[in-house]
């Protein structure tokens, strides 16, 4: 997945071609970790497309300290995290303060009678408790990171981490 | 007295796991089967995570962003060039004057009907400015387009692209009045869908707040 300097240099130009190369390299692994934290794949599609024009337009700003990827892992999830702010404050009626959805139980997947693959076990997390699993478990964030990056604490990382934990090993024996 | 054993909380083997675990809950697991067969199941769905395949989307969203890239450069083109719009409203409109004198069958020859495209013209190019100066208020940053959307946004700014090369070229004279009259309602109609979908959205992006509330 690594680029040469010589690359970079051109995308900061605007190289349309150079460009195209920076985002087919990391366009699975962008839009892997933006569908992990969003609810679907239209929404992570949104942050995708948003992430990579900002990439475009700031790729100057990068100047080879630390990977590539990292820099562009963080405006990814700054993005992520935006959208998912965003999401919420559209469904702040049916929202709790953690994130669960109460006042809309009818609507909530039935709890599962058998155990459910891991994938579909994430689906199946809140939205937040998600982001914290794969922020911490896959992309290696610390607490302190991630409470930093959604303005809230390390413990509220901490808490939801293992909400999430708990609610895997109900769905995903 | 009962000698109850407490098993570790799922934070305290998540601090275990982490390094982070204080040195009773460390000795806990080494001596109880029940949490340290927990803290090898937390490993192991942690495993199982980073094992999960890389995903792709499901359309090429390439084209939509970089045709989101050319709108930018061509914005920041308009803004350095000073009112190109009013050069070509002006050339449009002196491209009519002057089309009286005869450039073929095509080209408006009677006063009248000179006059007629020449009215019809000029709230367009008004509507035209008005809309651009609206477009101008819109911040990207500000707001996440759906993907429909996106595509929608970059098939009409190609669309104005190709437009805003047509009236350029009109300047040069010896063309239909009637084509330049259709390429400014075009125009027109273009913008008014972009700046409803592009304003529509950042009002009510800009309503949101501190959402982890």
């Amino acid at each position: 997945m690594a680029l040469g300097s010589a690359v970079v240099s051109r995308a900061g130009d605007g190289d349309e071609e150079a460009l195209e190369l920076v985002y087919r390299s990391y366009e699975s692994a962008v839009f892997t970790l933006a569908r992990r934290i969003c609810r679907n794949e239209a929404d992570a599609q949104d942050v995708m497309q948003d992430t990579f024009l900002e990439i475009c337009r700031s790729i100057t700003k990068y100047r080879g300290e630390g990977s590539l990827w990292g820099w562009i892992r963080q405006v990814t999830v700054s993005k992520a995290l935006m959208h998912l702010r965003r999401e919420r404050v559209r469904a702040a009626k049916s929202l709790d303060v953690d994130g669960f959805a109460v006042g809309s139980l009818a609507t909530a997947p039935p709890e599962p009678t058998v155990p459910v693959e891991l994938e579909a076990a994430l689906e199946q997390l809140s939205p937040v408790a998600r982001t914290v699993l794969w922020l911490h478990e896959v992309e290696g964030y610390t607490h302190q990171e991630i409470g930093e990056m959604m303005g809230k604490t390390a413990s509220f990382s901490k808490s939801q981490l293992s909400r999430a934990h708990q609610r895997l090993r109900e769905l995903h024996a | 007295m009962t000698d109850e054993i407490r098993h570790l909380e799922m934070s305290e083997l998540l601090a275990v796991r982490d390094g982070e675990g204080g040195d009773a809950s460390r000795s806990h697991v080494e001596s109880c089967d029940r949490c340290r067969g927990e803290l090898d199941r937390l490993r192991r769905v942690r495993d199982q995570l980073r094992r999960l395949p890389g995903l792709r989307p499901q359309t090429d969203l390439w084209p939509a962003i970089v045709g989101r890239l050319r709108w930018r450069q061509r914005r920041r083109w308009v803004g350095m060039g000073a009112g190109w719009l009013v050069a070509a409203a002006l050339g449009s409109i002196l491209m009519l004057r002057g089309s009286g004198e005869g450039v073929g069958p095509a080209v408006v020859a009677e006063p009248s009907q000179e006059g007629r495209l020449s009215a019809q013209l000029a709230p367009m190019i008004d509507r035209s400015s008005e809309l651009e100066s609206l477009l101008a208020t819109y911040v990207p940053e500000r707001q996440v387009l759906g993907a429909r959307q996106a595509l929608a946004v970059s098939v009409l700014e190609e669309r104005l692209l190709l437009i805003d090369e047509a009236l350029v070229q009109t300047r040069a004279g010896g063309v239909d009045g009637r084509l330049v009259r259709d390429l400014w309602q075009q125009r027109v109609e273009a913008l008014e869908v972009l700046v409803g979908v592009q304003l529509g959205q950042q009002a009510e992006g800009w309503q949101q707040d501190d959402g982890w509330r």
